[in-house]
């Protein structure tokens, strides 16, 4: 008895060594094209009173990160609990402390989305470890700091978007640039699903200056009618002015970012 | 039926048998423990003897030797180690707490990590027993024992007693001298002990220096107890697997090979005990005073391209703990207890990010505050009929916290007030003389830390509520139940086995570095453990454990990460009456889960002693890792940025934290 139970437990760790012979692995990579995606670029009305189309949105981001959810998300909870829960800073990596959702791909950059109404247009190359993902950030360089006045200075353009407003009794063409080089990070642009293996075949990223859950557009609060025209007969909103600092604020905010997952005859 | 009671009144005690089959005082009756003897299925215990058989580095390396728990160094001795436990990944002491005779040196809002637990000041030579407790069942289990906890006992049994004193030299480069005084005619729990241990480490940046001092006087009715340690050691941080695996860095290197950290404590207590013929009280008042200066980087240039990631972390604070426990026999059968006590816990504490030379440029947070505890246990013990025993009650606890923001930084304050209610209870159904079936229902908790008060009452605009969520600062409440049984078919053998089951509604952990109260959602826990114990005859005692867990997310169903599934280990002892003695053990775990799918090898690991003693006489030679097996003694997923060559990624990837090489370690002591 004793004998046939001691042979047992030798055998456990003899099966058992040998069952411990594996290697490390790391997650399953996938390389993955992210372009911007144009179908969010439909005509929207704002609330002066304008009808709005883009037909070209650039914009130029340090790069972007695609997170997924953490196991706290889910879709039970209310948008006002979401918003009362307690968010301090961003967590830095350490072991045993990044479990609770963390960057899973990227497209590293600096790259310039350059959307098109219905046009997809691949901007490079994603590096996404496999996951179901929830959505993604848009990481802006820092903007460098002039010594001698201690002041944020751009140092290039961040986003121009070009358009036509028409309130039925005018139509205005106009550009606008923004620089949005102090906008740090835009957290949170919408993105869901699984990313694994050859199911998706790109990433797009959509602008969308109208955010149907809020109302609320990126020209709200722009009278087009009043801006000053160039030589060319291109209204203008300058750098500083009200209409500036609304949009600015409205590219700055996530509730204009979609995305999609792209299979091939999306493409 | 008196020695039923005395039963009852020992399985509802703090201080249960020492496993040394020596008298113990319960406070009521005084009775004998077998060797091997054990109140539940799941119950870990190492006697003195099995204590000395295992050879360990330090008290904390006397826990590897536990049944069911495995442990993880990051750092070097002197930090606190990282637990794993039935599916927990308790991190430095989240989910399982570790006592010295009933204080918990948990630190529950330690600057390093919530429930930070430094076992330092204790001194395995001052040790009469160490026992491991899982599952949250018992009425004394308090704050952050949501897995278990583990208690280690002072003093020396009669057996070894006198004075001792012992050196031990090790390669690559280490020595220890430790000596005890336990006089032959005192209490077996006086002792005055200490050690002095310096170690070059295994790798780069793995050394130690330690040195500490740990007492206890009994008095008549009381008993005097404090210690006094010190500590200074390396803190590697951990390598990239990728760039190991490519050769560009060597496993036994590091990034960073000049972050150290340093750590102080004292502490100084006293115990009252007084029984009679119905009743018994236990009271306890300890001080203890702690300092923690560690500086670590883990991400190398990830965040900040200029200084690199590296943080200096400081602690500096004082707890004072009152506890109390009454036991009275109600009636033959009957018996009831009532735990009480109070904790408080003033502190300091800030990280400040600081430069490749250390010197710190900006502070990432820090405060002061004031954490207390409250709590009141009261319960019932006692049979129904001759074959059934019960036990329960219900713990009702307060925590309170006072958190005010370093003033550098802010005005921030917070203070709130949380309530816990734990009910616990257990059945043991004695089926003849050699079989028991215990089944046990408990609600574990663990407070939040009390910086995450000081935090931001709503999350600002566009903030990434997706990427890392905090949570309202709430107690996490964890449900757990097991069955198992004891088996004794002979006097030479003991088998355990049981099944278990732990489920929270959700588990909100506190992430130490980002200042955020990550909810982690619904988790649960299923596993099954066995233990056996063989004695094969006079001299020769093998014992043998297994612990297989599934423990996953319930909402997504992903595996919760860096807990081993699988762990289990053999060991074998052999005793001559030449005076030669040797082991052999076996620890082995299984392939770990880690986030976005990918895994961390399994690794098993043998060490191995041969010994001789004569005459108070013992010279022994350890062998750690006698195969010289490469292994990961911890596995870790998160983004780095170390080869400033290359451009940044945001991109988790495999760290580790390689295992120690063979060493070996000769041992002298001598005792009059």
């Amino acid at each position: 008895m004793r004998t046939a139970l001691v042979s047992v437990m030798v055998a456990c760790v003899v099966l058992a060594s040998a069952g411990c012979g594996g290697e490390t692995t790391q997650a399953t990579r996938v390389d993955m094209p992210v372009g911007a995606d144009g179908t969010g670029l439909v005509e929207f009305d704002t609330d002066e009173g304008y009808s709005v189309q883009l037909h070209a949105v650039d914009m130029r981001v340090e790069r972007v990160e695609f997170t997924v959810g953490g196991e706290a998300h889910n879709d039970e909870q209310a948008w006002h609990q979401q918003l009362m829960r307690r968010v301090v800073g961003e967590a830095h990596a350490h072991p045993n402390h990044s479990a609770g959702g963390e960057v899973g791909g990227e497209l590293p950059g600096p790259v310039v989305f350059q959307w098109r109404p219905d046009e997809f247009k691949e901007v490079g190359a994603g590096d996404f470890l496999e996951a179901d993902y929830a959505g993604y950030n848009l990481v802006f360089p820092e903007a460098p700091v002039d010594e001698s006045d201690g002041e944020s200075l751009a140092v290039e353009l961040m986003a121009r978007l070009e358009g036509v407003a028409d309130n039925g009794e005018n139509a205005v063409e106009f550009s606008v640039d923004v620089d949005l080089a102090d906008a740090s990070t835009i957290f949170g642009g919408a993105l869901s699903g699984a990313i694994a293996g050859d199911d998706v075949a790109a990433v797009g990223l959509q602008f969308l200056p109208f955010d149907e859950w809020s109302g609320r557009s990126i020209f709200d609060e722009v009278d087009f009618s009043a801006l000053s025209v160039d030589d060319d007969g291109i209204a203008q909103i300058p750098e500083g002015s009200l209409a500036y600092i609304h949009i600015r604020l409205a590219l700055t905010s996530h509730e204009h970012y979609g995305g999609r997952l792209l299979e091939d005859d999306d493409l | 039926m008196v020695a039923l009671v005395a039963v009852q009144l020992t399985s509802m005690s703090a201080h249960a048998d020492d496993g040394d089959g020596e008298e113990q005082e319960t406070g009521l009756v005084v009775v004998t423990a077998e060797p091997t003897a054990r109140e539940n299925p799941s119950d870990a215990a190492l006697s003195r003897r099995e204590i000395d058989a295992v050879g360990a580095r330090s008290a904390q390396d006397i826990l590897r030797s536990l049944s069911g728990i495995q442990l993880s160094q990051h750092g070097s001795e002197g930090k606190a180690a990282q637990f794993f436990l039935r599916g927990f990944d308790a991190a430095h002491g989240t989910d399982l707490t570790v006592n010295v005779d009933g204080l918990t040196l948990n630190e529950p809002s330690h600057v390093h990590g919530h429930g930070y637990a430094d076992v330092g000041l204790v001194i395995p030579e001052a040790i009469k027993s160490v026992r491991l407790r899982k599952g949250p069942f018992d009425l004394d289990q308090g704050n952050l024992s949501t897995a278990g906890d583990i208690t280690y006992e002072l003093g020396v049994p009669q057996a070894l007693r006198g004075t001792a004193v012992g050196v031990e030299g090790g390669l690559p480069g280490r020595g220890r001298i430790w000596t005890y005084d336990a006089p032959v005619d005192g209490n077996e729990r006086d002792v005055v002990a200490g050690e002095v241990v310096a170690d070059r480490g295994p790798f780069e940046n793995r050394q130690t220096r330690r040195a500490g001092i740990l007492g206890q006087k009994t008095l008549g009715d009381w008993r005097l107890r404090g210690g006094v340690q010190a500590a200074e050691f390396g803190l590697p941080g951990a390598l990239r697997y990728d760039d190991i695996s490519a050769g560009h860095i060597s496993p036994d290197t590091t990034y960073t090979p000049d972050t150290t950290g340093r750590t102080g404590q004292i502490w100084l207590g006293t115990v009252h005990e007084r029984s009679d013929d119905d009743w018994s009280h236990r009271t306890s008042l300890d001080m203890r005073a702690r300092q923690f200066d560690g500086n670590e980087n883990f991400t190398g240039y990830l965040f900040d391209e200029e200084h690199g990631d590296a943080s200096r972390e400081f602690q500096q604070g004082a707890m004072l703990v009152l506890s109390h426990r009454t036991q009275r026999v109600l009636s033959d059968n009957w018996s009831g207890v009532i735990y009480a006590g109070s904790s408080v816990d003033v502190f300091r504490q800030f990280a400040d990010a600081v430069d490749e030379t250390g010197v710190a440029y900006d502070r990432d947070w820090g405060g002061r505050a004031l954490q207390g505890a409250l709590y009141v246990a009261p319960g019932l013990s006692g049979f129904v009929g001759d074959h059934l025993q019960l036990e329960g009650g219900v713990r009702l606890e307060g925590l309170f916290f006072d958190f005010r923001e370093d003033e550098l930084l802010g005005t921030e304050q917070g203070r709130e007030a949380l309530a816990v209610v734990a009910p616990r209870m257990r059945a043991r159904v004695f089926v003849g003389n050699n079989l028991v079936i215990v089944g046990a229902a408990g609600r574990g908790y663990r407070g939040p830390e009390a910086r995450v008060f000081a935090g931001d009452e709503s999350a600002p605009a566009d903030t990434d509520l997706r990427q890392h969520r905090g949570g309202e600062p709430a107690v996490t409440a964890i449900d757990a139940a097991e069955l198992g049984i004891i088996v004794n078919p002979s006097q030479w053998l003991e088998l355990s086995a049981g099944a278990f089951a732990y489920l929270a509604s959700g588990e909100y952990v506190y992430d130490h570095v980002s200042r955020v109260d990550v909810d982690l959602g619904a988790t649960r826990r299923l596993g099954a453990e066995a233990a056996a114990e063989v004695e094969l005859s006079q001299q020769y005692r093998m014992r043998g454990h297994l612990t297989v867990v599934d423990a996953h997310f319930r909402d997504s169903g992903d595996a919760i990460p860096f807990a081993p599934p699988v762990e289990g280990g053999i060991t074998g002892l052999a005793r001559w009456s030449n005076g030669l003695f040797s082991g052999v053990e076996w620890r082995g775990v299984g392939t770990r889960p880690l986030p976005f799918g990918a895994k961390a090898a399994p690794w098993a690991l043998w060490n191995a002693h041969l010994g001789w003693e004569r005459d108070n006489l013992q010279i022994r030679l350890n062998v750690d890792n006698l195969l010289d097996t490469s292994w990961a003694e911890g596995v870790y997923h998160y983004a780095s940025h170390f080869d400033r060559s290359q451009p940044i990624s945001t991109l988790p990837s495999v760290h580790q934290v390689t295992g120690h090489p063979r060493m070996f370690r000769l041992q002298l002591s001598y005792r009059w």
